[in-house]
C-alpha cells in the first residue's frame, strides 16, 4: 500500500471510519512507522485545536424572528403556479438537492432583463406571498444566475417582500388587515373611490388599467393614517400617471383578496410602477416632500433642487434611514413616515438625473434611493492607477490617508483591521459583486477609463504616462469632516450659495441637464444678480430647518461611521441585492462623477469652507481673494462642490492646498459636469494640468477597481465604525513624496 | 419532543414547534457555517435563510436524514452560494486572491495578560484560524463538518453530496493541507516547538 494511501487510512483511523481490515492493516503499520505515527498525532493536535476553537453563538434568539419571517407561510405555500400566461420563465433552484424542490418563477416576458436606468423590473410572483423579485441582469454570468436563483428561493419569504424584513411589516400588516375590511366594506357598499378601488381588484379600474394607480394606492392609504393630507396628496398625484408600461395581472381574479395578499400585491406592483416622465414632478415632489420630511424637520422642506429632482424629500429619507441625530423634531409622526418609507422602499426606480420619475412614485424612489444610498455610499473613487508603479503609489498613498492603515495589504481578501479587498472586475459584474457584498461594505473604487485596463506592455512603456499625484486622491468626507461640516453647515450654507452665485457658469457652458435644472430650480440662473442681504437674512430664516446637501452628506457618513443604531438596523434589513437597478443606477451616476474628476484652483477651494477645510486639514484661512469672483469656467466646479449631495463633498486627502481635485458629491456630478469639457486652471498653484472631463459614464467604463472592506459582526462593525473615524481622517502631514510626472 | 414529532407538530400548524427546532439548532449551525463563511454578518443571514427555507420546504423533508443534516445542508448551499460570488472577485493581483488570513474575530482572544499557556493556545488558534482561511472551501467544509459537528462520514457524503469514499480522501487531503498552511505559518522558532507537523 502506497503511502498516501496509508496516510488517507490514519486519516480515516482518525474518525473511526475503517473496516476492521483496514483497521488492522493500519495498525500493524502504525507499530512500524514512526512517520505515521507523527501524523497520528498532529492529525489529533489539529482536532484538539478545532475542538478548543471558540464557540460562536448568534447574538440573539432566531426563532422569534424566524417565525415572524414564516408566519405568513404554510411549509407549502410556495407554489410554482404561474400567474402570468404569457410570461417569460426562469427555473430557479436552491440548489440544494433533489428533495429540495426546485421552483419555476413564472416572469413577465416583457420584463425579463434589466438594464438598469430606464427599464422596469420584472416581478415573480407567487399566489400567496406575491413578492418581488429582481432579476438577474443579462451580463450576470451563469453562475451568478444560480447564485442568483438561490438567493430568490430566499427572497420569497417575505422576510424579503419588498426587499425589507417583514418585522417591518408587522405593524404594516395590521394597518393592512385594518384597511383591507374597511376596503371590502366599501367595496361592497359600491362606494369606493376611484383611487381604491384597484386595491381590491374589482370595479371599473382594474388594476391592469390602472396598475401605477393601484401602486400608490395602499401607501397612500397607510400614509393617510399618519397624514390625512397625504392621501388628498396622492390623488391629486394620480391623474399625472400616463399608464403602466408594466402589464399587470389582476391578481384578485384569481384568488380572494387577503390583507397579506393585498399587501404583497400593492408591493409587486409598487415595484411594476412606471417611470413615465411627469410633467409636473415638483407638485408631487411637494408631496412627497411633505410625506417624508414632514415630521423629521417638522415642516415642509423647501430647499433647493439641485438635480432637477426631489432632493429634499430624498434627503429627509435618508436621514430617516440613516438616523440622523436630531437635526430637527423626530416625533412620532418621523417614525410612522419614516417607517412607512421604508417599507415602501421597494421600488428600485432609482433617482437619476434625466429621467424623471412618477411623482407619485417619487417618494418611493426616494426612499429606495436613499437606501442605496446608505448601502453604498462608503464607495469612494479615486482616480485611475495606470501602472503598477502607480499601484503602488496609491497603496501608499492610502496607507499614508488612512492613518491606521499602514499594515494594510491591500490586494488580500479580508484582510487586517479593514478588510480590504482590491478587486478588479468587469463593470458588468461591478454591481453584482456589490450586491453580493451586500449590506456592510466600505467600498473605495477606482473607476478605469473608458480604454479599460491598461495592458501589461503597455504599462511596460508608459508606465507614468498618467501618474496620479497622491494628494489627489478624492476620498469621501470623513468623519471629523463630516462633523465639521454637520456642525457648519447650516450657517455655511446660505453662503456658498451666494458666493457660488457669484461665479455661475453661463449657460453656453452647462451641460443640457444643468440648464433644465437651472430652469426647474429658478434659482440657479446663469448669470443671476447676488441676492440681497435681506434677502439672503429672508433665505436663511426660510432655510433655518431645513436639510442643507452638506447636512445630508455630514449625516450620512456620521450615521455610517458613527454607528447609529438606528442606520445599523436598517443596514441590517436592507439587503442590497434587492436594490438592484437602484444600484446599478446609482453606480452610474457615481461613474460619472468618478471620471470627471476635476483640478480645482485652491481659490474655489476657498469658496468653499468644507473644502478649505478638506485640504487645509481643518486649519485652512481663507485669503483676501476668497470673495473674488472666479473665472467662469471654474464655476462648474465650484457649484459642483456647493451642489454636493448625498455622498458627501469628497475632498483631496492629505492635500495641502496644492491643485487638489475634487469630484462632485453625489447628487451634484450631473449638474455640474460640462462633459468633454476641457478645463484648465492655469492659475492653480500646483500648475495642474488641462484636463478633459472623461465622457459619458458607464458604456464606457470596462472595468472598475474596488476596494472593498466589510464589518465583521455588528459589534465590531461598530467599533470598526468607530476606528474608521480614525483611520478617514487625513494625516494632518500630508504625503511628501508626491509624484508629479503628470505635470 | 424529538425532532420528528417537532417537524410532525409544525407540519400540523404549530409554528412554535418550528420555533423550538430553530432554538436547538440555531447556535450550532451558526457556529459552523462561520467557520465556512468566516463571516459572522453573512453566517447569521445563511443562518436565517436556511431556517426559513427549511420552513417552507418543510413538507419536502423526508427524514431519511436527520432534521439537523437536512437544516445543514440547506445553510451550506447557502453558504457556499455566498462564497461563489465572493469567489468570483478577481484580484488585481492574480496571485494573491485566495481568501487569506482572514481576521474572523476571535472571541478567545483577551486582551488582558494572561498565563503563557492560555496566550501560546490562543495563539494557536489564531493560526488555525488562518490556516482555514486559505484553505479552499471545499476542504474547509469538509473540516467543519467533521471536526466541528462532529458527523461521520455518511453524514457528511449527504450534505455534500458525495460518496463516502470521496468524503475519506476529500477530508484527507483538506487535513493534509491544513497541516501544510499550519506549518507555512509557524516560524523555524514555533516549529521546533510544536509537535503539529
Amino acid at each position: 500500500m502506497s503511502e498516501a494511501s496509508l496516510e488517507e487510512l490514519v486519516s480515516a483511523y482518525l474518525d473511526d471510519e475503517l473496516s476492521s481490515a483496514e483497521r488492522q492493516l493500519l495498525e500493524t503499520e502504525l507499530a512500524q512507522n514512526p512517520a505515521l505515527q507523527q501524523l497520528l498525532e498532529s492529525l489529533r493536535l489539529q482536532r484538539q485545536w478545532f475542538r478548543a476553537l471558540p464557540r460562536h453563538s448568534l447574538p440573539t434568539d432566531l426563532s422569534t424572528r424566524i417565525l415572524e419571517l414564516t408566519k405568513p407561510l404554510s411549509t407549502e405555500s410556495l407554489s410554482t403556479e404561474s400567474l402570468f400566461p404569457d410570461s417569460g420563465t426562469i427555473e430557479s433552484s436552491t440548489s440544494e438537492t433533489s428533495d429540495e424542490t426546485s421552483k419555476t418563477l413564472e416572469l413577465p416576458a416583457t420584463n425579463f432583463s434589466l438594464s438598469g436606468s430606464a427599464s422596469e423590473p420584472a416581478v415573480a410572483q407567487t399566489p400567496s406571498t406575491l413578492t418581488p423579485a429582481i432579476l438577474t441582469p443579462a451580463a450576470l454570468t451563469p453562475d451568478a444566475q444560480a447564485d442568483r436563483a438561490a438567493s430568490r428561493a430566499i427572497d420569497q419569504t417575505p422576510r424579503y417582500a419588498g426587499g425589507r424584513h417583514p418585522a417591518d411589516f408587522r405593524s404594516w400588516s395590521l394597518v393592512a388587515a385594518s384597511l383591507a375590511t374597511v376596503l371590502l366594506a366599501l367595496i361592497f357598499w359600491q362606494n369606493v373611490p376611484e383611487y381604491i378601488r384597484p386595491l381590491a381588484g374589482i370595479g371599473p379600474s382594474s388594476r391592469s388599467a390602472n396598475a401605477p394607480h393601484s401602486n400608490e394606492n395602499l401607501e397612500d392609504s397607510i400614509a393617510f393614517k399618519a397624514s390625512p393630507e397625504a392621501d388628498k396628496d396622492g390623488q391629486q398625484g394620480e391623474s399625472e400617471n400616463s399608464g403602466p408600461i408594466f402589464d399587470s395581472v389582476d391578481m384578485a381574479a384569481k384568488s380572494p383578496p387577503s390583507p397579506n395578499q393585498t399587501i404583497a400585491e400593492s408591493a409587486t406592483e409598487i415595484a411594476k410602477g412606471d417611470t413615465r416622465v411627469s410633467s409636473d414632478s415638483s407638485k408631487a415632489a411637494g408631496r412627497d416632500r411633505h410625506l417624508a420630511g414632514e415630521g423629521i424637520a417638522g415642516k415642509d422642506l423647501p430647499g433647493k433642487d439641485f438635480t432637477g429632482e426631489d432632493n429634499e424629500a430624498k434627503q429627509a429619507m435618508e436621514i430617516a434611514l440613516g438616523g440622523l441625530p436630531p437635526l430637527g423634531n423626530v416625533d412620532k409622526a418621523a417614525e410612522n413616515n419614516k417607517s412607512i418609507a421604508m417599507r415602501q422602499g421597494i421600488d428600485p426606480q432609482p433617482i437619476s438625473p434625466g429621467v424623471d420619475i412618477n411623482p407619485k412614485r417619487s417618494e418611493k424612489n426616494e426612499s429606495d434611493a436613499a437606501v442605496a444610498v446608505v448601502g453604498i455610499q462608503n464607495i469612494w473613487f479615486v482616480e485611475i492607477p495606470n501602472s503598477s508603479a502607480q499601484v503602488t503609489q496609491l497603496e501608499k498613498t492610502l496607507s499614508s490617508n488612512f492613518v491606521a492603515a499602514n499594515s494594510l495589504n491591500f490586494r488580500e481578501l479580508e484582510t487586517g483591521k479593514l478588510e480590504v479587498l482590491l478587486v478588479d472586475i468587469p463593470r458588468t459584474e461591478l454591481f453584482q459583486r456589490l450586491v453580493e457584498i451586500g449590506q456592510s461594505t466600505e467600498v473605495i473604487a477606482l473607476e478605469y477609463d473608458a480604454a479599460g485596463p491598461p495592458s501589461s506592455d503597455a504599462l511596460q512603456s508608459a508606465p507614468q504616462q498618467t501618474a496620479i499625484a497622491p494628494q489627489q486622491l478624492s476620498i469621501n468626507a470623513p468623519n471629523q469632516l463630516a462633523q465639521n461640516m454637520l456642525d457648519n453647515s447650516r450657517a455655511n450654507f446660505f453662503s456658498q450659495q451666494s458666493q457660488a452665485s457669484q461665479s455661475i457658469v453661463p449657460n453656453e457652458n452647462r451641460s443640457g441637464r444643468e440648464l433644465e435644472t437651472i430652469s426647474e430650480s429658478g434659482e440657479l440662473a446663469a448669470n443671476q444678480t447676488p441676492p440681497s442681504q435681506s434677502e439672503i437674512a429672508k433665505e436663511i430664516e426660510s432655510r433655518q430647518n431645513t436639510l442643507s446637501p452638506n447636512d445630508i452628506a455630514a449625516a450620512t457618513v456620521q450615521s455610517t461611521y458613527l454607528g447609529q443604531q438606528s442606520f445599523l438596523e436598517a443596514k441590517k434589513n436592507f439587503r442590497l441585492r434587492d436594490q438592484q437597478p437602484i444600484v446599478e443606477q446609482m453606480l452610474d451616476e457615481l461613474a460619472v462623477q468618478s471620471r470627471a474628476i476635476r483640478r480645482v484652483d485652491p481659490q474655489s477651494a476657498n469658496q468653499s469652507p468644507q473644502l478649505a477645510q478638506a485640504i487645509g486639514g481643518g486649519n485652512f484661512k481663507p485669503p483676501a481673494s476668497r470673495q473674488a469672483p472666479l473665472p467662469s469656467k471654474m464655476g462648474g466646479d465650484l457649484l459642483g462642490q456647493n451642489n454636493g449631495g448625498a455622498g458627501g463633498a469628497e475632498f483631496a486627502g492629505g492635500g495641502s492646498g496644492n491643485g487638489a481635485e475634487v469630484a462632485g458629491g453625489n447628487e451634484s456630478g450631473q449638474n455640474s459636469l460640462n462633459r468633454g469639457q476641457t478645463r484648465a486652471f492655469p492659475n492653480a498653484p500646483g500648475n495642474l494640468p488641462v484636463e478633459t472631463v472623461a465622457q459619458g459614464p458607464p458604456a464606457n467604463s470596462q472595468r472598475v477597481l474596488l476596494l472593498i472592506g466589510r464589518g465583521i459582526d455588528p459589534k465590531s462593525q461598530l467599533r470598526s465604525r468607530a476606528d474608521s473615524t480614525n483611520l478617514l481622517v487625513p494625516q494632518s502631514n500630508p504625503p511628501t513624496n508626491i509624484d508629479r510626472s503628470d505635470k | 419532543m424529538d425532532d420528528q414529532a417537532l417537524i410532525s407538530a409544525t407540519r400540523s400548524g404549530d409554528r412554535s414547534a418550528f420555533g423550538r427546532l430553530v432554538v436547538k439548532y440555531q447556535d450550532r449551525l451558526f457556529n459552523s457555517i462561520v467557520q465556512v463563511l468566516r463571516q459572522e454578518l453573512d453566517a447569521q443571514d445563511v443562518v436565517q435563510d436556511a431556517f426559513v427555507l427549511a420552513f417552507t420546504k418543510l413538507h419536502s423533508f423526508q427524514g431519511n436524514s436527520s432534521f439537523y443534516t437536512w437544516l445543514f445542508r440547506i445553510a451550506r448551499n447557502l453558504a457556499i452560494t455566498r462564497l461563489r460570488s465572493r469567489k468570483s472577485m478577481v484580484s488585481l493581483d492574480a496571485g494573491t486572491n485566495e481568501m487569506s488570513d482572514q481576521p474572523l474575530r476571535l472571541a478567545v482572544v483577551d486582551e488582558q495578560p494572561m498565563p503563557d499557556e492560555r496566550l501560546q493556545r490562543n495563539e494557536e488558534i489564531r493560526r488555525l484560524h488562518q490556516a482555514l482561511g486559505r484553505l479552499s472551501d471545499e476542504h474547509r467544509s469538509i473540516l467543519v463538518l467533521r471536526e466541528l459537528e462532529d458527523l461521520d462520514y455518511d453524514a457528511i457524503a449527504e450534505i455534500l453530496q458525495i460518496p463516502v469514499g470521496t468524503v475519506r480522501s476529500r477530508l484527507h487531503r483538506a487535513r493534509m493541507q491544513l497541516r501544510e498552511e499550519l506549518e507555512r505559518m509557524m516560524d523555524p522558532q514555533d516549529r521546533s516547538s510544536r509537535s503539529c507537523k
